[in-house]
């Protein structure tokens, strides 16, 4: 009934007022209940010797799989006519060259058979793509968005938001940029060909690179939208890099580039190659060179790896692994020698006698387990 | 043994007669103490029929042995009474007019007219009147005295009644060899009469010294400042000359200083501060030493660390000790509000002191050690991390974490475990412990907080473990086929999960007393990142916000194996380096509270609680007067322990076992 309801609110909730609950009574006068824990030097000998079978489980298993990767890395950034060159030869030689590049040749020899998929990364050495004013010349909304997105004139693109650094009417759109930003504008664009023939024979097969599902599907689904480039790399002394012609989120090259690399020597997935390699087979890699990293003496090299479980080539994780498995051991075993064995010094569980007030004790006078009937002392001691 | 000397001790009605020459030293030439005289002592003379005889002789006088003994500690009034002739009384009292107007020796002429009057008296009665203590004071000041603390009692009171009370506080034990510092009113030079004294009271403390450890030293400050034997009662009309004395006044600290009790009486409010203030620039100047320069700035910074003093006074002439003192503790009695009104504490009753100190105070300064270590632990190790990454980024100072992700991380990820920890955690379960154990208090065997630990665990730890949490996921990311995680935001979320699993590991570690709201925290820190991670950068979308930093990171991450490896090896690592080293230490060097943890353990596997098993006769009386009821262990349960079964008459007490 909705009077007697009306009724009983006010008393109701003056009684709750009044009493406090179980809980809070318990918390505010230090009364939970709780449990302290006991660090037992058998308990952590157990713990780390599980730990140890632990990590070598996990760690061999790791190491093996990297190790069983195949990987095959050819630096082609001073391979053909850039081999004797200074780097400001280097330079001239590749701006002379224009948008058709420098075409080098590099051959990587196969020695162990590689299962598709063969991955094909490119590797920048001293590139420095984590830069903290790199990594934040970057404008989510411009490369979402498109121009409109950017109205406001205030962008984390600056001084990459217009061709010539300010409006310019001599552009379209005012000469604005899209993609904005250091990392768009210094986009990768040496291109590779490769094409493989087995040891002493003649016969070249081309082996086509895939590109299609090579950055994450997040940037491509949210991260960009479906807006196409402009003004971006279109003046020749003004670029940094290749340009853009497809809308942004379907330049899958471009997508992998905006993800700045957390070393300084940045690794890209550049495609997949479908196909098996035979052991004995020599891959020739065509390299139209265009990107300069002969300014920075950066290196530039063509790596071709096939994949495990635990992903590329790296024996660092299997062997942290298997290094801290055997530490654990080591720790299980000297706790074992020092303490269970005594060598170092044993002591009694729970003994009394090691107060540091009662340092006139022998030790095990206090034992716990050792208890008289006599009820005059502070704790029953016994002499052992 | 001369008669009077078993009349030593108690209160006096006039206590200038008590400050006269000793009248018989201690056999060993040192001139103090001298006796304290009882009322009835003092009235006896005056007693119409005990003219000619000695003092205290049992057998003559009705002021016997067995009377005075049992009036001692309390204040006393002898009654007589004398019929006076009017006309004597006129004549009396005209010449007393005079005497109380008189500009010469006033004191002395009066003296002399009570005289006359009071002699011949009829005994009426002695009337007692016990001074009462607050309930359980003398077992507070005993427990406060084991835990190490230096106990010394100021008071207005007068000298007889403030020895009678420290008697029955127990902090003084022999009313009959203390030593008295205290100058006749009537000493034309009490500067110089203040100065003998102490010397001499100095003297028979090195005697003492040297009879207890066998060695002799020249002056007092060689004696080691932990030996203290002697007890000392001193009055505000001697602090008068001393305090205004630079050199009486370190005199007095040195020697104070060695006193297992100290009796400060008829101390006016600005002389309770002013012992107070002298004691502390005492234990200053005792560190620093000859010391100087920045030596000399640390002793005192670490003097300033180790030691306090605290002032406990329940009247408004306690305000000024109160305020002098760095803790200073009110007591809401009768004698108003001043006191609780300017102190740091206020308590009821005087015992609470017990668990103000033993039990707050110890627990406060645990938490509050941990708080701080683990506070500077974690934002050093966050922090570390992202200084670390610099070495690879040119020094540009590139975030590894997000501002976001960095911003939660203090604020959600982090903070509940720790102020959880700060308000429940403690090193044993049962808080009595604290007081029926009241050496725990001492904290010089307990390095929770020196600068030492401060830096290995807050500091040098946090390095180490920054550097697991950096360098693992930094050279273990590799091109992983679709799951590439090699850029610069995964790897923040690699190191940011696994700098997260090891800090909440690290106050899951260090915790010693797990209480189910404290387990829920520390798991709800770590585990609500992978939700976080999952549910944030959506957010962001649903915002229109396009975060190169979150959007499809956490995906992408979570889905590749290298994560996951990479996180699991950065904790065992952490907390394995952790886990050894408070194993090691539990082990090898384990504190006391360790000890009492497991002992607390293994009582508990026995059904037991442990004080129960532990208590004695003694300290269970203590811990009642403290108002701690420790249950008796049922005597069955006694018996299945401590005896082989045994054919006993039913109903039978243990002849082992004391009457319950």
């Amino acid at each position: 009934m909705p009077s007697s309801e009306s009724d009983s609110q006010p008393s109701g909730s003056a009684a709750q007022g009044k009493k406090e609950s179980k809980w809070h009574k318990r918390f505010v006068q230090q009364r939970l209940r709780g449990w302290s824990p006991i660090l037992h030097a058998r308990n952590a000998e157990l713990y780390f010797l599980a730990v140890g079978v632990f990590c070598l489980a996990l760690g061999i298993p790791i190491l093996v799989a990297s190790l069983n990767v195949v990987e095959y890395k050819a630096r082609y950034d001073l391979a053909g006519v850039f081999a004797d060159l200074d780097s400001n030869n280097q330079q001239e030689l590749l701006w002379g060259a224009g948008d058709e590049g420098v075409l080098v040749m590099v051959e990587i020899e196969v020695t162990k058979r590689m299962t598709a998929p063969i991955y094909v990364v490119y590797e920048l050495d001293s590139m420095f793509q984590n830069y903290r004013r790199y990594v934040r010349s970057f404008d989510p909304d411009n490369m979402h968005d498109g121009l409109e997105a950017n109205k406001s004139g205030v962008s984390a693109c600056e001084p990459f938001t217009y061709i010539t650094g300010a409006p310019d009417a001599a552009f379209p759109n005012q000469g604005a940029i899209l993609p904005c930003g250091q990392i768009s504008q210094s986009l990768f664009n040496d291109t590779f060909e490769l094409s493989a023939r087995r040891r002493g024979g003649a016969a070249a097969r081309e082996l086509p690179i895939n590109s299609s599902d090579i950055a994450w599907a997040s940037d491509r689904d949210h991260l960009y939208g479906a807006v196409n480039a402009e003004n971006f790399n279109t003046v020749p002394a003004l670029r940094g890099g290749r340009g853009v012609f497809a809308p942004l989120n379907q330049d899958q090259h471009w997508m992998v580039w905006q993800r700045p690399a957390a070393q300084a020597q940045a690794q890209k997935l550049y495609g997949r190659i479908d196909s098996d390699l035979e052991a004995d087979m020599i891959v020739t890699v065509l390299v139209y060179n265009r990107y300069n990293t002969y300014g920075f003496q950066g290196a530039k090299s063509l790596i071709l790896t096939t994949n495990s479980w635990v992903g590329g080539k790296n024996v660092f994780l299997g062997s942290v692994y298997i290094v801290i498995g055997g530490l654990a051991w080591l720790a299980a075993a000297s706790l074992f020698i020092t303490y269970n064995l005594g060598l170092f010094w044993k002591r009694g569980y729970g003994d009394l006698s090691l107060l540091s007030w009662e340092a006139h004790l022998q030790p095990g006078d206090g034992r716990l387990r050792v208890q008289s009937r006599n009820r005059a002392g502070e704790h029953r001691v016994v002499p052992q | 043994e001369p008669g009077a000397s078993s009349c030593r001790g108690g209160a006096a009605s006039r206590p200038q007669l008590a400050a006269g020459p000793a009248a018989h030293g201690r056999g060993t030439g040192v001139p103090v103490p001298r006796p304290l005289l009882l009322a009835p002592q003092l009235v006896a003379p005056r007693l119409a029929w005990a003219r000619h005889r000695p003092l205290c002789a049992p057998e003559h006088s009705p002021l016997d042995r067995p009377l005075l003994a049992s009036l001692q500690g309390l204040r006393t009034l002898v009654l007589g009474t004398r019929i006076l002739e009017e006309q004597w009384h006129a004549a009396w009292d005209a010449r007393y007019q005079e005497a109380a107007s008189s500009f010469e020796d006033r004191d002395g002429k009066l003296d002399a007219l009570g005289d006359e009057v009071e002699r011949e008296l009829e005994l009426v009665g002695v009337t007692a009147i016990e001074d009462k203590l607050q309930d359980g004071v003398p077992a507070a000041i005993k427990t406060l005295l084991t835990a190490g603390i230096r106990v010394w009692m100021i008071t207005g009171d007068k000298m007889e009644t403030a020895v009678n009370i420290a008697v029955s506080c127990q902090l003084v034990k022999d009313p009959d060899s203390i030593m008295m510092l205290v100058v006749d009113e009537k000493q034309d030079d009490p500067a110089t009469e203040a100065d003998r004294l102490l010397d001499a009271c100095m003297k028979r403390t090195l005697e003492t010294y040297a009879r207890s450890s066998g060695e002799r030293v020249a002056t007092l400050d060689q004696v080691p400042h932990s030996w203290q034997a002697e007890e000392m009662a001193v009055d505000g009309h001697t602090l008068n000359y001393i305090l205004v004395d630079e050199a009486l006044s370190s005199k007095l600290a040195l020697l104070a200083a060695h006193c297992s009790g100290v009796v400060v009486s008829r101390s006016s409010p600005s002389q309770k501060a002013g012992v107070v203030r002298l004691m502390t620039a005492y234990e200053m100047e005792r560190v620093t030493g000859t010391r100087r320069g920045l030596r000399r700035w640390y002793a005192r910074y670490k003097r300033r660390l180790s030691g306090k003093m605290l002032s406990i006074g329940d009247g408004a002439n306690d305000v000024a000790m109160l305020q002098t003192a760095d803790v200073g503790v009110g007591i809401m009695g009768k004698e108003g509000r001043q006191a609780t009104n300017n102190s740091d504490y206020a308590i009821t009753q005087f015992r609470f002191l017990v668990p103000l100190l033993l039990v707050h105070g110890n627990l406060s300064y645990y938490r509050i050690a941990r708080l701080i270590k683990y506070s500077f632990y974690k934002n050093i190790t966050f922090a570390f991390v992202l200084f670390y990454y610099q070495f690879y980024n040119g020094f540009s100072g590139q975030a590894l974490v997000d501002s976001i992700t960095a911003a939660v991380f203090n604020v959600v990820f982090t903070s509940v475990p720790i102020l959880l920890f700060a308000v429940l955690d403690r090193p044993v379960a049962d808080l009595k412990t604290y007081i029926h154990y009241p050496r725990l208090y001492d904290k010089s065997e307990l390095h929770t907080l020196t600068t030492a630990s401060f830096w290995k665990t807050g500091v040098a730890q946090a390095v180490v473990h920054a550097a697991v949490c950096f360098f693992i996921p930094y050279y273990s990311i590799a091109t992983s086929g679709r799951h590439n995680i090699t850029d610069v935001y995964s790897l923040g979320k690699l190191a940011f999960v696994a700098l997260l699993g090891t800090v909440n590991l690290e106050v899951a570690l260090v915790a010693r007393y797990w209480t189910v709201l404290f387990a829920v925290f520390v798991a709800l820190s770590y585990f609500l990142v992978y939700p976080y991670m999952a549910i944030f950068p959506l957010i962001q979308l649903g915002l229109d916000i396009y975060d190169p930093a979150n959007v499809g990171v956490s995906e992408n991450v979570l889905a590749s194996p290298t994560f996951w490896f990479v996180i699991i090896i950065c904790n065992l690592t952490t907390f394995g380096l952790r886990f050894a080293e408070r194993t090691a230490d539990w082990s090898f060097k384990p504190q006391d509270t360790m000890i009492m943890a497991e002992h607390e353990e293994e009582a508990r596997k026995q059904g037991k609680k442990w004080l129960q098993q532990n208590v004695s006769a003694e300290s269970r009386l203590r811990l009642s007067s403290l108002g701690i009821e420790i249950p008796e262990e049922e005597e069955d349960t006694l018996r299945a322990r401590h005896s082989p079964p045994r054919p006993t008459a039913p109903g039978a007490a243990h002849p082992g076992l004391p009457p319950a």
